[in-house]
């Protein structure tokens, strides 16, 4: 699968600040069915291959697991790309996910997705942001992938000493804007503690 | 989309308020107002998708833009609300479920917060509340509540709300509005 993955300069410039001034590996924090592939359509890949509800993630409207061609991924693979498939023109869709980790202080956490147009249906933007406690903490919708291609996006959170979700469980949504679809895949979170010399 | 039971909770609110306390801590919920889930189609009987972002969705139930057809005064706020079940030539049960991040905390009055409907167009048969502390918790008492049909009813109660589902009014009536309250104390 070809993609087009641009890191924008806030995601470097966040990187950065985290890593550059320790060694402190990231922590990777497990998510259910990341790349929407623990559903298996049995339909061969295409516009119609498509099952609303999606293993481990709770969905809003017309939203739920597709498996996609080169109709709608020039660059995917024979048998199809699983995706998230969210929202059409009818309604707005949505995913959500709480996850098993909660909020600790000062930590950072690196949210990452590839968000997807199809290249045979409108893409109308999209909203992924990083919650606890049902409260946003951080929250994008700057990539804009041209039909047919993925981007990656990436939604930093540093909880700081006293973060008012302290020990609250950490949710990822992804909501579908206007009357496109959004597609979504790989799915991962990071969380890095600071080191003392960071604080 | 036929639905006999509909349900309706506008600006859903949780709110927790510690004794001694003056101000209400608000406690978030997500998609209070079910407005996250934008419908294109024009407002009426078969404006809506299911399920809805953010709520653990039961049998036939989802996100609703009504008309003046099925609430003539309109709704207490918005363009969408929740439907809950089905009716007319099949008849289903529905509900809604959300886990909110707080935790039950002692010595603290727990309100929750909906406004409940019933469509003129179709008949209701009652709903059920629940505020559970935790899968299987126990919950006060139920009272009974029926609003007219295409009203919005809601006097403040304590305990938990019950309606049989033989309770059913039907037909257009006058809407009013309302706010039903109740509390539950950790």
């Amino acid at each position: 699968m070809r993609r087009n993955l641009r890191a924008l300069p806030f995601v470097l410039a966040f990187l950065g600040a985290a890593f550059a001034q320790s060694n402190v590996t990231p922590v990777s924090i497990a998510i259910l069915n990341p790349n929407f592939e623990g559903d298996g359509l049995s339909c061969g890949a295409g516009d119609n291959c498509y099952e609303s509800g999606a293993t481990g993630w709770m969905c809003g409207p017309n939203s739920g697991v597709a498996k996609f061609s080169t109709v709608q991924y020039p660059g995917a693979p024979p048998d199809g790309i699983y995706v998230a498939s969210i929202g059409d023109s009818y309604v707005t869709g949505s995913i959500l996910q709480t996850l098993g980790a909660s909020v600790q202080a000062n930590t950072t956490y690196i949210l990452t997705l590839s968000v997807g147009a199809r290249a045979d249906y409108p893409f109308t933007g999209y909203l992924a942001a990083l919650m606890a406690g049902n409260v946003t903490l951080a929250s994008r919708n700057a990539a804009t992938p041209v039909g047919g291609t993925f981007v990656k996006d990436v939604i930093g959170y540093e909880s700081g000493a006293k973060p008012p979700q302290l020990g609250q469980p950490l949710e990822i949504l992804v909501k579908s804007m206007g009357t496109g679809q959004v597609n979504i895949q790989a799915v991962s979170l990071t969380a890095t503690p600071e080191t003392e010399n960071q604080q | 989309m036929s639905r006999y039971l509909l349900l309706l909770p506008i600006a859903v609110a949780l709110v927790g308020t510690a004794f001694g306390q003056e101000t209400a801590t608000i406690i978030p919920i997500v998609n209070p107002g079910f407005e996250d889930d934008v419908l294109s189609c024009g407002a009426g009987f078969d404006c809506d998708a299911s399920p809805l972002t953010g709520w653990l969705c039961g049998p036939d139930a989802g996100v609703f833009k009504p008309s003046t057809a099925q609430f003539p005064n309109g709704i207490p706020q918005g363009t969408n609300v929740a439907y809950l079940g089905r009716g007319l030539n099949t008849v289903q049960t529905g509900s809604i479920l959300q886990q909110v991040g707080a935790t039950v905390k002692a010595n603290t009055t727990y309100t929750l917060k909906l406004s409940v409907g019933a469509r003129a167009d179709v008949g209701f048969c009652g709903v059920h509340r629940l505020l559970r502390g935790a899968p299987g918790g126990k919950c006060d008492p139920g009272l009974r509540q029926h609003p007219d049909s295409s009203a919005w009813h809601l006097p403040d109660r304590r305990n938990r709300v019950s309606v049989g589902r033989g309770a059913s009014a039907v037909g257009a009536a006058f809407a009013n509005s309302g706010e039903e309250c109740w509390h539950w104390t950790g």
